[in-house]
């Protein structure tokens, strides 16, 4: 019965339909396999008479040509940000080589703490900006190449979705422990660094990256 | 007998088949409601094994039919004795659907005759 369930999953995962036609698909498809499965039918006759999973799959494709379902143009939106802003970064980074001489000069005069302090600050703000781009990457790769072809795909968006939000959780928990005063000045201020964490937009992409996992 | 006549013959058939596999499908479920699985196997045995239609090609027309309003689908239990049921998605014929297969079937006939007509004549 796994071997069955395994089989449909896998005819899913290869279905390249809209929502509505592949919905419908693997509805009447678990009803008829169900029905194959209580005439007697084994996996391997099932798979003798309608292929194996990938070739069902590509049928089914072939039939509905009418109803493929295109990538999300969307996705050309989060490359071409990710890459400006990429750029952006280099640009920065450039610039910022030149003042790190009178940075290290200036954490040097108020001693070696001051220098331990910035430093380590420096590295969790350069992950920080990294993480941007990185999670639109990983939004281009969920909208585009991870919808098609074995469910590994999907490890990219994940991978870099998880790895993002850990960096701008780790970066938002800084800036909120660096404030002080009241609630009520504090409040506008956390949801401020909430919005510039980008933990909003890493936790949407590994939120639909699990959900097209479970699919 | 060419090499190229094999092929030929079998996209004729292929096509003729096309042609008249959604007036059998609605012939079939007018009949009796029937899921995916069963309006195969029927296809199948009724027709002497001329008619042996895969799933992939079963699906477009019964949703091109679905859509059109020729026939609607619901889950039920077909099998009511059994222990724990699994529930099937059966298709049924609505009236609109009645009057599609009647206006089909009027017009494969007047086509058969027709073709019928020119077969009776002696081939060159």
């Amino acid at each position: 019965m796994n071997e069955v369930k395994r089989y449909v999953n896998t005819v899913e995962r290869y279905l390249h339909l809209d929502r509505t036609i592949r919905l419908r698909v693997m509805n009447d498809l678990a009803s008829d396999l169900q029905s194959r499965l209580d005439a007697g039918e084994t996996l391997a006759d099932i798979q003798a008479d309608l292929g194996d999973a990938r070739t069902l799959a590509d049928t089914l494709n072939r039939e509905f040509a009418d109803h493929r379902d295109k990538a999300s143009p969307w996705r050309w939106a989060f490359l071409a940000l990710a890459i400006f802003l990429m750029l952006v970064l280099a640009v920065n980074g450039m610039t910022a080589q030149t003042n790190a001489a009178s940075i290290g000069i200036i954490g040097g005069a108020d001693g070696p703490t001051a220098i331990f302090v910035s430093v380590q600050y420096t590295a969790l703000d350069l992950l920080y900006t990294v993480s941007w781009p990185v999670t639109l990457v990983g939004g281009y790769f969920l909208l585009g190449p991870a919808r098609r072809g074995p469910r590994t795909r999907l490890l990219v968006p994940l991978v870099l979705g998880g790895i993002s939000l850990l960096v701008q959780l780790a970066w938002f928990l800084c800036s909120v422990w660096q404030m002080s005063g009241s609630i009520l000045v504090l409040l506008p201020l956390w949801v401020g660094a909430f919005v510039r964490s980008g933990i909003w937009l890493s936790g949407w992409l590994l939120w639909r990256t699990v959900r097209a996992w479970r699919r | 007998m060419s090499d190229q006549t094999v092929p030929d013959t079998a996209r004729f058939a292929q096509q003729l088949k096309k042609g008249v596999l959604e007036m059998l499908v609605l012939r079939l479920l007018s009949e009796h409601p029937s899921h995916g699985y069963e309006l195969i196997q029927r296809l199948r045995k009724q027709s002497g094994g001329l008619l042996d239609l895969k799933e992939g090609t079963l699906y477009p027309i019964l949703y091109r039919l679905e859509d059109d309003g020729c026939i609607t689908s619901a889950w039920k239990n077909t099998e009511p004795g059994k222990q724990r049921p699994t529930p099937r998605k059966v298709y049924t014929v609505t009236p609109q659907g009645q009057q599609m297969l009647i206006r089909q079937m009027e017009t494969w006939r007047a086509f058969a005759t027709c073709v019928e007509e020119f077969c009776k004549e002696e081939t060159p």
